[in-house]
C-alpha cells in the first residue's frame, strides 16, 4: 500500500515538474523573453525532452534498432542514456552561464575584460578539478563506476557552474551593472538549486546510497521551487519605464 | 571537497543576498545620469551648491580677518567660530560626495586620464605630503579607474586633515593661546587648501559625469 502511495507521489512530482517547465517555456515565448537567453530555452527543452524520454521512451530495444548501439538493450531507461542526458544538461548549464556573462558585460569594456579573466580562471579551475577526480573513477563494475561519476565527478562540474554564476554576480555588484530582470532570475534561481544538488551528491558519496530517499526529497523540492520561481518570473508583466522610488540615488542627493 | 562546498555555500549566499536586495531601478537611474544630459545638469547643481557654501565660508572668514585688523578681537573670534561651523557642515558633505563618486567610478571604465594632486597647490605640510603620496602611488596603478579612486581617497583624507587643523587653530585662538598670530596664518593657509581641494573634487566629478564618449553612450542607452 505504502509503495503504491509512494509511486503515486513520485509520479505526481515528476509530472508537476514537466508541467512547470512547459509553463516557464510558454511564459518565455508569450512574453517574448526567449530572446533574453536562448541557451536557457535550450536547457529547459533538453530537460523536458530528456525527462519525457526517460519515462515514456522504449525501455527495451531490439539489436536491430538504430539506437541499440548508443543506448544498449535497456533503451532510454539505461545508465548510458542517463549519463548522456546529464552531460548534455551540464554543458547547457555552462552555456547559460557563459551566455549570461556575454550579454551582461558586452557593453561595458572595463567590466568585460575583468569578466573574461575571471570566467577563464573559473573554467580552468573546474577543468583541473574534473580531470583530477576523473582519474579516481576507476571502478570496474559499471554500476559502481556510474555511482562514482555521480558522487565525485558531477559535484565538481556543478560546483564550477555555481562559481561561474557567483563570479558573474560579484562583478555585477562591483561594477554596478544593470541586469535584465529574467537574467537575474536565472542567476538567483540556479545558484541555490545547484548548491543543494551539489551538497546532495556529495552526501551520497560520503554517507552512502542509503540516504538516497532523503536527498531525493530535498532535491525534488528545491527543483520544483526553482521551476515555480522561474515560471513566476517568465510570466511577470514587462517592467514599467525606469522611475526610481524612494530616496534619490546616491549622487543626486548631493545636489540637494 | 567539503571545504570547497562550505566556501561555496557561504560566499554564494552572501553574494545572492546582496544582489537580491539591490535596487535595480536606482542602478538604471544612475546609469541614465552618466549617459544623458541629466549628468551635466546634476554637475551644475552640485557645483552651484558647493560654490555657495564656499562663498559663505569666505565671507565669514574675510569678515573675521577684517574685524581683527580693526582691533575687535572678540568679534573676530566669534566670526571664526561661525566660519568653523559652516566648514563643519561643508566638509562631511564633500566627503559624502567623494564616496558617491568612488561608487560611480566603477561604472565608468573608459575614463578621461586622471592627473594626481599637485603638491604646489597646497599650503599645509601634511596635505602637501598626501599630494606627493598621490603622485607616487599614481605611478604604480595601471587603470584610470584605480587612479581616480586613489585621488578621491587622498582628497577625502585631505578634507579630514584640513578640518581637524582648522578646529585646532580656531580653538587655540579662542583660548587666547600664545602665538595666535601664527594660527591666523594657518587658518588663511587652510582656507586656500579648502579652495584647492574643492576645485579638484569638482573637476573629478566633471570627469566622472562626462567621461563616456557620445557614441558609447548611445550603445549603452540602447542596452538599458
Amino acid at each position: 500500500m505504502s509503495e503504491t502511495v509512494s509511486a503515486i507521489v513520485k509520479g505526481g512530482v515528476f509530472w508537476a515538474g514537466q508541467v512547470l517547465i512547459v509553463v516557464v517555456l510558454s511564459g518565455l515565448f508569450l512574453r517574448r523573453r526567449y530572446r533574453a537567453c536562448p541557451s536557457f530555452v535550450l536547457y529547459l527543452l533538453a530537460t523536458l525532452i530528456g525527462d519525457l524520454l526517460l519515462i515514456l521512451g522504449p525501455r527495451h530495444l531490439n539489436p536491430e534498432s538504430s539506437l541499440f548501439g548508443l543506448l544498449g538493450a535497456k533503451g532510454f531507461y539505461s545508465r548510458d542514456f542517463w549519463m548522456l542526458k546529464e552531460l548534455t544538461l551540464n554543458l547547457l548549464k555552462f552555456a547559460v552561464a557563459l551566455e549570461l556573462a556575454f550579454r551582461t558585460f558586452r557593453s561595458f569594456p572595463g567590466a568585460r575584460s575583468t569578466a573574461r579573466s575571471v570566467m577563464l580562471l573559473l573554467v580552468a579551475v573546474t577543468l583541473v578539478s574534473v580531470v583530477t577526480v576523473a582519474a579516481q573513477v576507476s571502478a570496474i563494475d559499471l554500476e559502481d563506476r556510474v555511482n562514482q561519476i555521480i558522487g565525485r565527478l558531477q559535484p565538481r562540474v556543478l560546483n564550477g557552474t555555481v562559481w561561474l554564476f557567483t563570479g558573474m554576480a560579484v562583478l555585477i555588484l562591483w561594477y554596478r551593472l544593470p541586469v535584465d530582470r529574467f537574467h537575474k532570475a536565472i542567476l538567483t534561481g540556479f545558484v541555490p538549486y545547484l548548491l543543494i544538488f551539489t551538497i546532495g551528491l556529495n552526501a551520497l558519496d560520503s554517507y552512502g546510497w542509503n540516504i538516497r530517499d532523503l536527498i531525493n526529497y530535498v532535491h525534488t523540492t528545491a527543483y520544483l521551487l526553482l521551476l515555480a520561481y522561474w515560471a513566476w518570473e517568465a510570466w511577470a508583466p514587462p517592467a514599467p519605464p525606469t522611475v526610481a522610488r524612494g530616496p534619490a540615488p546616491v549622487l543626486e542627493r548631493q545636489a540637494v | 571537497m567539503l571545504w570547497m562546498i562550505g566556501l561555496s555555500v557561504l560566499s554564494c549566499f552572501v553574494v545572492l543576498f546582496l544582489l537580491g536586495r539591490r535596487d535595480e531601478r536606482a542602478i538604471r537611474r544612475d546609469w541614465e545620469l552618466l549617459l544623458t544630459p541629466k549628468g551635466e545638469s546634476l554637475y551644475r547643481n552640485i557645483e552651484g551648491r558647493v560654490h555657495n557654501e564656499l562663498a559663505l565660508v569666505d565671507l565669514t572668514y574675510d569678515e573675521a580677518f577684517a574685524v581683527r585688523e580693526l582691533g575687535s578681537v572678540d568679534e573676530a573670534k566669534r566670526l571664526l567660530d561661525v566660519g568653523y561651523r559652516v566648514i563643519e557642515k561643508f566638509s562631511p558633505n564633500m566627503l559624502n560626495l567623494l564616496t558617491a563618486m568612488a561608487n560611480f567610478s566603477r561604472m565608468v571604465s573608459a575614463m578621461a586620464p586622471v592627473t594626481p594632486l599637485r603638491p604646489r597647490d597646497f599650503k599645509l605640510t601634511q596635505i602637501v605630503s598626501l599630494a606627493y603620496l598621490n603622485g607616487l602611488v599614481h605611478q604604480f596603478l595601471v587603470s584610470t579607474a584605480e587612479r581616480y579612486r586613489l585621488k578621491l581617497y587622498i582628497l577625502g583624507q585631505s578634507f579630514g586633515l584640513a578640518t581637524r587643523f582648522l578646529l585646532d587653530s580656531t580653538q587655540k585662538i579662542a583660548r587666547g593661546a600664545p602665538e595666535a598670530e601664527r594660527e591666523w596664518e594657518q587658518i588663511q593657509a587652510i582656507r586656500e587648501d579648502f579652495q584647492s581641494l574643492t576645485d579638484e573634487s569638482l573637476e573629478s566629478l566633471r570627469v566622472l559625469l562626462t567621461s563616456l564618449a557620445a557614441e558609447r553612450r548611445e550603445d549603452l542607452l540602447k542596452g538599458l
